[in-house]
């Protein structure tokens, strides 16, 4: 068997995947092995978890793709603080040293990360978009389709349009930085107080408690498009070099006031320009698919990027853009791009240094359901369990199934870890924490008491793919949660009148009021049986016992943690959180029975 | 019950001494100006003496590297901060500046028209740029 080894990392989100004769073998985010969240370093861990899934040592592996060129980023960076002058002073000598420090010499690095790697072993680069692009293809059950790739900046396209044919993908034009949807996103992201490159699907959740009122400032002075669906930033009103700000003093005369910081309260004003931002990006997007496909008259879209996790927007391109189907990257942030590069590496040309291997697309996708990362035994699981002083009851698949669900119908709040965890932002039911959905307490509970977020804060639903229809106005599968549909008419319920800002966080909208936003929609999960056969089981019978198809589905993660990974990670979770019952692996544990009123955390909280 | 110490290689043993040469040069320089009575030749002398301590014995001296290191990289990271903040005043800026009077311009800052860019392809594989 040949190994490709992808790596990214070095900006946020490092990751590893291994491809083994181009299949996905495994694929991990350093986060959630350091248990640092978006941890930006070389990802060492995700790369010996790679190796150690498949079995195989760095000596086994025929190529290793990093998802970037960084001699060229290194000389846009230059470029930009030459263009910049005599501004950027502070971000220069804040970039340089990590430039120096070992992103230039990146041959070296990732060889010194692999001890035992065949001289004759190619370390390969594709370009940022490239590896964006191969990730949102290549796995994709299409033979043909048009890529959409959007995020921040990669070298230096902000967005690219490309087509893909076989294992081919050939590139057709790109926007350039700092023209870019993603950094205009972050920026309003850093503006209203949430953390740039993490924050951002907070500000899409407040989104709908605002109005649209800054929708005409925005077009008319932060960013003009035009006709031919491209687009350009006003950088008089941008700090495109200030990595966490992005704004200037100018921006916040415009959008009425200074920065919001972490701690303080959220305005109406910081709610509208959610909204606002929300709107001017799904317009974006729109106009982009279109242009897509004009240039490559394709009516399949395949979308990646971290703009593409924005799945209010992706939605939209669903239901109103020409597109008759849409495939989008589950990880399609930076992460997934180092399942990416390894594709590109493995289908790429021998012109190119490539391996040139063939393609045939799955008839789902190649992604095995996001299920790519670690999984640990069940006698791992007991030892940990063991270690911590945890009281548990070991029990087969469908006994621990049946107590679950019977702890789900009396309301309790459950943290669910079975099998190979998710690659990719989110949880779709091997690291999830779940509730029922009809509970309409259940949201604010979870927020508050749970996860220890923002109020605010939606929930998604998990819904048996053969019975969504009945519920969300899906008009196709959402294995990923990636796409954001209207409750289904017959589920909803009238709302008398209408309550202002966050209070209408309480106000009842369907028979699923917890996992129903504010404005009647829900980011969906459908589980099929193929993907997901364990959480699909347990839908089934959550299902026979309360006529109910759909669970609250959350990532099993208290607020600035990354998504739990072992056993240990998940009973520390369930200790310091309200969650009422675990179930890792075959272990059952109830709250009431643990000796530990709280323990040491094993994460590295990260700020808003 | 104490835990073993932890095996130091050489190079960290001799980290460790090295640790306490500053103290040993400040001293030097105190006596050179007049301000102790310590004769410089001495301290020139105890300099290779102290290092052998160190190296000697690491774990009596870790606790003293270990804040030696805080802050060392501290005042590092402010000397670079600052050396880098000066090349960017007296080359960036100026190298900017004539980019500019020559018609270059790195960052596309136009307000209107496409600003879609054809692609050229992605490259070989084999080049990091």
């Amino acid at each position: 068997m040949r190994y490709v080894l992808g790596l990214s990392g070095l900006y946020h989100d490092s990751a590893a995947a291994l491809l083994g004769d181009g299949r996905i073998l495994a694929a991990v985010q350093e986060e959630r092995l350091s248990r640092r969240k978006n941890d930006a370093r070389f990802p060492e861990r995700a790369i010996r978890s790679c190796l150690e899934q498949a079995g195989i040592t760095a000596g086994d592996l025929h190529a290793v793709a990093f998802y970037e060129k960084p001699i060229l980023k290194f000389s846009r960076t230059l470029e930009v603080f030459l263009g910049w002058a005599p501004r950027g002073g502070r971000a220069f000598a804040r970039a340089i040293p990590d430039w120096l420090g070992g992103r230039l010499d990146l041959r070296g690095r990732i060889r010194a990360a692999l001890p035992g790697l065949r001289a004759e072993c190619p370390i390969l680069f594709t370009t940022h978009h490239e590896a964006h692009a191969a990730s949102a293809f290549l796995p994709s059950p299409f033979t043909e389709a048009a890529i959409l790739t959007v995020d921040g900046v990669g070298e230096w396209a902000t967005t690219a349009i490309a087509r893909g044919s076989g294992a081919g993908i050939e590139p057709v034009e790109e926007i350039r930085f700092p023209h870019s949807l993603g950094l205009l996103y972050s920026a309003f992201t850093a503006y209203c107080g949430f953390r740039v490159n993490s924050g951002e699907y907070k500000l899409m959740g407040l989104a709908p408690y605002g109005e649209p009122t800054w929708v005409g400032a925005i077009r008319d002075e932060l960013v003009s498009f035009d006709e031919d669906g491209s687009f350009r930033l006003n950088l008089e009103y941008l700090d495109p070099l200030a990595d966490d700000r992005l704004t200037n003093a100018r921006f916040h005369a415009r959008f009425g006031g200074p920065p919001r910081r972490p701690e303080e309260p959220l305005e109406p004003r910081h709610r509208d320009l959610a909204r606002s931002i929300q709107v001017v990006t799904e317009e974006a997007m729109l106009r982009l698919a279109r242009r897509a496909h004009e240039r490559t008259g394709s009516f399949r879209l395949c979308l990646a990027g971290g703009v593409a996790l924005n799945c209010v927007a992706n939605g939209r391109i669903l239901r109103e853009g020409p597109f008759r189907e849409v495939w989008i990257q589950p990880a399609a942030g930076d992460a997934g791009a180092a399942l990416g590069a390894a594709l590109a590496a493995w289908h790429g040309s021998l012109e190119r240094g490539g391996l040139s291997a063939p393609r045939t697309p799955a008839s789902t996708d190649a992604m095995a359901g996001g299920f790519l990362g670690p999984e640990e035994s069940p006698e791992a699981v007991e030892a940990s369990l063991r270690s911590l002083g945890a009281v548990w009851e070991r029990m087969t698949p469908e006994v621990l199934r049946e107590r679950v669900v019977r702890s789900l119908a009396e309301g309790k709040v459950v943290g669910w870890v079975q099998g190979r965890m998710e690659f990719g932002p989110r949880a779709l039911g091997h690291r999830s924490i779940l509730g029922d959905p009809r509970n309409p307490d259940m949201q604010s509970r979870m927020n508050l008491k749970v996860k220890f977020r923002e109020s605010f804060r939606p929930f998604a639903p998990a819904v048996l793919a053969e019975r969504s229809t009945e519920f969300f106005g899906l008009g196709g599968e959402s294995p990923y949660m990636l796409l954001v549909a209207p409750v289904a008419e017959s589920q909803r319920v009238p709302v008398a009148q209408e309550a202002d800002g966050l209070d209408r966080l309480k106000q009842v909208r369907s028979t699923l009021p917890a996992v129903t936003h504010v404005d009647g929609s829900a980011r969906v999960q459908t589980v099929d049986r193929d993907r997901n056969p364990e959480f699909h089981a347990l839908l089934r019978q959550f299902e026979a016992v309360t006529g109910c198809p759909v669970l609250i589905n959350t990532s099993f993660n208290v607020r600035g943690e990354p998504v739990v990974a072992t056993a240990e990670d998940a009973y520390r979770c369930f200790i310091n959180s309200r969650i009422d019952v675990l179930a890792v692996g075959p272990c059952f544990l109830e709250r009431d029975r643990q000796p530990h009123a709280s323990l040491p955390r094993s994460f590295e909280a990260l700020a808003d | 019950m104490n835990a073993p110490p932890a095996h130091r290689s050489l190079r960290e043993r001799f980290a460790i001494g090295a640790s306490l040469l500053p103290p040993v040069a400040l001293l030097l320089l105190a006596s050179r100006w007049g301000w102790v009575g310590i004769p410089a030749r001495v301290c020139l002398l105890a300099m290779p003496g102290v290092i052998g301590l160190g190296m000697g014995f690491p774990e009596v001296f870790a606790p003293w590297y270990r804040g030696f290191s805080r802050v060392r990289s501290w005042l590092g990271g402010r000397l670079v901060f600052g050396l880098l903040l000066g090349i960017h005043g007296l080359v960036v800026i100026p190298m900017g500046f004539f980019m500019r009077v020559l018609g270059q311009r790195p960052i596309d800052g136009a307000r209107s028209g496409s600003s879609w860019v054809r692609s050229k392809g992605y490259g070989s594989l084999r080049d990091p740029f």
